[in-house]
């Protein structure tokens, strides 16, 4: 009766196993593209998708299945790349005495121009985008990709950055002010083709 | 609505995330402000391109590899005996074994002790009594377990 009751269990636990590895198969490719977004390298994304899918299948008692699972999973894949980022110590801080109006603030970020993931970030996203998305406040950018790139409204980004919508639509309007300032400071001749375009 | 009210909303204005009556007075606005305008312009093209940027794809291999990794971390671990050499251990070790040895070793000697003797005399008498022409057969009763001798005999004589 004990050996029933145990290879009963084992067979619940490798169900659960084979279910989730479908998970990953049908939504990887979109963490690993809000991933990319937020991290903005291949290594770090990987990293990061890695984790947040760990973390998904540790908590998967808390889905709730009624919502869909990629909504669940971007919730963690955000919350997760801010521990990351916090247990790596790279948090970016930065005085109040240095912030513009709007709180818009000028950030040096790395020079991409060595990194040998340069073609692949030119493939996916422009570059001038990219880099001024990671030159933005971690809750600034996680929010207006959720909105922009994601297409998500303010009520679901706020569930995810567990947050009011209030303070949602705040972030995405500041965030999208640092991205014009950015790229006008940068790549003006870029934002003007875009514009032009439009 | 003033300006600066209205560029705070421009960006939940393109979103539609504005109340109706919001909504409604900054298009009023933007209408007849160029410089609103041109700021909502500006948002509208960042809004644009972020929405434009193809979505990055992740290296051929990543899939299996993304798999491979999560469940190995995910399952649980296997109970591992983790031996490590200790002086105290080994002293223990040592002891136990011993004790069990010294005690298999007084018990085949007290068994060996008690054990019941099974006391034979020959009896020379009983040979007189088989006959050369008879059969006979050595066994146990299986009733009593007492040693017997059946003594048949020959009935061809």
């Amino acid at each position: 009766m004990l050996f029933a009751a145990l290879r009963e269990r084992t067979e619940v636990v490798k169900d659960r196993a084979r279910m989730f590895e479908g998970l990953i198969r049908d939504t990887h490719k979109q963490a690993y593209g809000l991933a990319y977004r937020l991290t903005g390298n291949p290594s770090e994304a990987e990293d990061l998708v890695q984790e947040s899918f760990v973390r998904a299948f540790r908590f998967f008692d808390k889905y709730d299945d009624r919502l869909p699972f990629t909504s669940w999973l971007y919730r963690i894949i955000s919350n997760t790349h801010i521990d990351l980022i916090r247990r790596k110590g790279r948090l970016k801080t930065t005085s109040l005495d240095n912030a513009g109006p709007e709180g818009t603030t000028t950030w040096d970020v790395a020079d991409e121009e060595s990194s040998p993931d340069r073609e692949l970030m030119n493939d996916s996203m422009a570059e001038p985008v990219q880099k001024a998305l990671l030159s933005m406040n971690e809750d600034f950018r996680t929010a207006v990709i959720l909105a922009d790139v994601e297409g998500m409204a303010y009520e679901e980004v706020a569930e995810i950055m567990k947050t009011s919508v209030g303070t949602v639509r705040s972030r995405i309007h500041r965030g999208r002010k640092q991205l014009r300032d950015h790229l006008l400071k940068n790549s003006p001749d870029f934002f003007g083709r875009f514009a032009n375009e439009l | 609505m003033n300006c600066k009210a209205v560029q705070a909303r421009l960006s939940a204005y393109l979103d539609k995330e504005l109340p109706g009556n919001e909504h409604t007075a900054v298009r009023a606005h933007v209408f007849d402000c160029a410089s609103c305008r041109e700021e909502m312009d500006s948002l509208a093209t960042i809004k644009q391109m972020l929405g434009r940027c193809a979505a990055p794809e992740p290296a051929e291999c990543f899939e299996e590899r993304l798999i491979a990794n999560v469940m190995r971390q995910v399952e649980p671990p296997r109970k591992q005996w983790n031996f490590q050499f200790r002086p105290a251990f080994t002293f223990a070790g040592i002891a136990a074994c011993s004790m069990v040895a010294t005690l298999l070793v007084l018990q085949f000697v007290l068994n060996a002790d008690s054990a019941p003797v099974t006391q034979t005399t020959p009896d020379r008498s009983i040979a007189f009594d088989i006959q050369r022409d008879q059969i006979y057969s050595v066994g146990t009763d299986p009733m009593g377990g007492i040693p017997v001798i059946n003594v048949q005999s020959d009935p061809n004589r």
